[in-house]
C-alpha cells in the first residue's frame, strides 16, 4: 500500500513538473517508447522453483545423504535431456511525462521446458513445462537525457501468473501418475538499477536490475513522437 | 546498426539449456538393484554370520586374553552372557538382542547346528554386530550348520516374515574357518530378501555359479554369477543377471541388455 502511495505521489509530482517544464524538451526528445527486450531467466527460475540453487537436498550447498534418498526401482527409468529455459522476453511501452520521468508497462514471459526420455528406448516419455507471465506497470527516471543517449533507473510492481503443465506419454505410463500442476497469481516486482538507451529513433538498450525481468536485460526499441506533439 | 541489433537479439533469444543429464549406461537401474542385493548379502554374511564364528572362539577358548580381545574388538558395544544349557545371549545395555543356542557343539565341528534368534527389533548397528539385515521384527531366526567343510545358513520364510535363504558358505582362509578379518569365502545357494521401499519389495536370488570373495579389499565378488528377480505388487517383475568377472568388474544384464561395469562406476542417475 505504501508503495502504491509513493508511486502516486511521484506521478503527481511528475505531472506538476511536466506542466512547469519549458516546451523545449518536448521538441527535442521523443515522448513515446516501445521496446522488446530479453533478460536472463535466473530470477524467474528460482521464483518458480525450476532452478534450485539452495534446495534442501541436492542443491549447491547441501547433498542428500544415503538415508534420505529412496530410489524407486519400479518407476520408469528416464533421464532428462535438460531443462530449457527461454530468456525472459519483455515487450513494453513508456510514455515520457516529464523530461526525466516516464510511465508505462511491460509484459514479460519466461518459459521452462523439460522432457524426459526413457533410458533404453530413448523415446520421450514425459514433459514438465512451466510458464511465467508478468504484467508490470513501471516508472522510469531518466537522469541523463542526451539526444542519442539516455540513462535511467526505475521500478515496476504488478501481477505475476505462473502455470505448470505436465504430460505423460500413454505408451510408458498406464495408468498415468497424478500430476501436481498448478496455476497461481502473485505479486511481480522489478527494480532497474541502471539502464542505458543508445540511438535516436531506433535504439539499443541494456539494463542491470533485479526482478521478474531478470538481472541483465538487453534489447531494442523505437522512439517516436505523436504527430500532434512533433508539430508543437 | 539496426540489422546488428536484430541479429544480436535473435542470437540471444536462443534458449538456454541447463540441468542436462547424461543418458549413461542403459543397465544402470539394473546395477542399482544389484547393488542392493550385493550389500544385503554381504552384510548378512559379514554382519550376521561371521560374528558367530567370533562367538564360537569366545565360547570354546580357555584363554582369557583371547576372550577379552574378541569382546573388545568384535563386540565392543555388547556383552556376551552364558545362560546355561548351551545357550548364550548378547546384550546391548539392558536389552537382550540375540539368543544363540549352540546345542553343545562348536560351530567349527561337523554336525554343528546353531540357532540364532533376534530378540529385539530395534538395533543400532555398532561395528560388527550380528544383525538380520532384511528382517523387521523380533523373533526372527537363523540356523547355521556345518557339514563337508562348509556351512549352511538357513532362514525359514515362516520364521522371518517371508524372508528366507539357503546359503552355503565355505571359507577360503588359511585356517579353514571364517574368522576375524579374513573374510575370504565362497557362496552358493538361493533365497529371498525383503526391502521396504515405497511398499514391500521381494527379491529372489539364485547363485547360478559359485561366488567367491578372494581379497580383503575387493569391491565386488571376484567370480561367480547370480540371478535376481525383484517383485512388487501390481508391477512386472524385474529380472537381472550379474556375473562377476574379476575383482574390479562385473557384467549386468537388465532388460535384455548386457553391459560391463567397473567397480568405481556409479549409476549416475540415482
Amino acid at each position: 500500500m505504501k508503495k502504491f502511495l509513493l508511486s502516486f505521489i511521484i506521478v503527481c509530482m511528475a505531472w506538476g513538473l511536466a506542466a512547469q517544464d519549458a516546451p523545449s524538451w518536448k521538441q527535442q526528445l521523443p515522448r513515446h517508447d516501445v521496446y522488446l527486450g530479453i533478460g536472463d531467466p535466473l530470477i524467474a527460475g528460482v521464483l518458480t522453483g525450476r532452478f534450485e540453487f539452495f534446495s534442501k537436498c541436492g542443491g549447491l550447498f547441501t547433498k542428500c545423504s544415503d538415508d534420505e534418498y529412496i530410489p524407486d526401482w519400479f518407476a520408469l527409468d528416464s533421464y532428462s535431456k535438460g531443462l530449457i529455459a527461454t530468456p525472459t522476453i519483455s515487450i513494453g511501452y513508456q510514455y515520457r511525462l516529464a523530461k526525466w520521468f516516464w510511465l508505462g508497462g511491460t509484459f514479460s514471459y519466461t518459459g521452462f521446458y523439460e522432457a524426459k526420455h526413457e533410458r533404453i528406448s530413448n523415446l520421450k516419455c514425459s514433459s514438465y513445462n512451466s510458464h511465467l507471465i508478468s504484467i508490470l506497470p513501471e516508472a522510469r527516471f531518466s537522469w541523463l537525457n542526451k539526444e542519442k543517449v539516455t540513462m535511467y533507473s526505475g521500478f515496476g510492481l504488478g501481477l505475476a501468473i505462473y502455470t505448470d503443465d505436465t504430460h505423460y506419454s500413454d505408451k510408458f505410463y498406464s495408468p498415468k501418475p497424478p500430476t501436481w500442476d498448478e496455476t497461481f497469481c502473485g505479486l511481480a516486482i522489478h527494480l532497474t538499477a541502471v539502464g542505458i538507451h543508445v540511438g535516436k529513433k531506433w535504439y539499443g538498450f541494456a539494463e542491470l536490475g533485479f526482478g521478474y525481468k531478470g538481472i541483465i536485460q538487453a534489447g531494442f526499441g523505437y522512439n517516436f513522437n505523436s504527430k500532434k506533439k512533433s508539430n508543437q | 546498426m539496426k540489422k546488428n541489433i536484430l541479429i544480436v537479439t535473435l542470437i540471444a533469444l536462443i534458449c538456454i539449456g541447463c540441468g542436462r543429464e547424461e543418458r549413461g549406461k542403459l543397465t544402470q537401474k539394473g546395477k542399482e538393484i544389484h547393488d542392493s542385493w550385493y550389500k544385503a548379502s554381504k552384510m548378512m554374511i559379514e554382519n550376521d554370520v561371521i560374528p558367530m564364528f567370533h562367538l564360537d572362539v569366545w565360547i570354546n577358548t580357555d584363554n582369557e586374553d583371547l576372550r577379552r580381545h574378541i569382546e573388545d574388538r568384535y563386540f565392543p558395544y555388547y556383552r556376551i552372557r552364558e545362560e546355561g544349557n548351551d545357550v548364550f545371549t548378547i546384550y546391548n545395555g539392558a536389552n537382550k538382542m540375540f539368543t544363540i543356542n549352540t546345542y553343545g557343539k562348536s560351530l567349527r565341528a561337523d554336525g554343528s547346528n546353531w540357532l540364532v534368534t533376534k530378540n529385539n527389533a530395534y538395533i543400532e548397528n555398532h561395528g560388527d554386530l550380528p544383525i538380520f539385515y532384511n528382517s523387521y521384527s523380533e523373533g526372527e531366526k537363523m540356523h547355521i550348520s556345518k557339514s563337508n567343510d562348509q556351512w549352511l545358513i538357513q532362514m525359514d520364510s515362516t520364521e522371518n516374515n517371508g524372508c528366507y535363504c539357503n546359503l552355503y558358505i565355505k571359507s577360503l582362509a588359511n585356517e579353514g574357518v571364517l574368522l576375524f578379518s579374513e573374510k575370504y569365502y565362497t557362496l552358493s545357494g538361493n533365497g529371498m530378501f525383503i526391502y521396504s521401499q515405497n511398499g514391500l519389495i521381494k527379491q529372489k536370488f539364485d547363485i547360478t555359479k559359485t561366488i567367491s570373495r578372494k581379497e580383503k579389499y575387493e569391491f565386488y565378488f571376484s567370480e561367480g554369477a547370480v540371478e535376481l528377480e525383484t517383485q512388487k505388487a501390481n508391477y512386472e517383475n524385474i529380472p537381472i543377471k550379474a556375473e562377476y568377472l574379476d575383482k574390479n568388474s562385473f557384467r549386468i544384464t537388465y532388460q535384455n541388455i548386457t553391459e560391463t561395469w567397473e567397480y568405481w562406476e556409479s549409476s549416475s542417475s540415482y
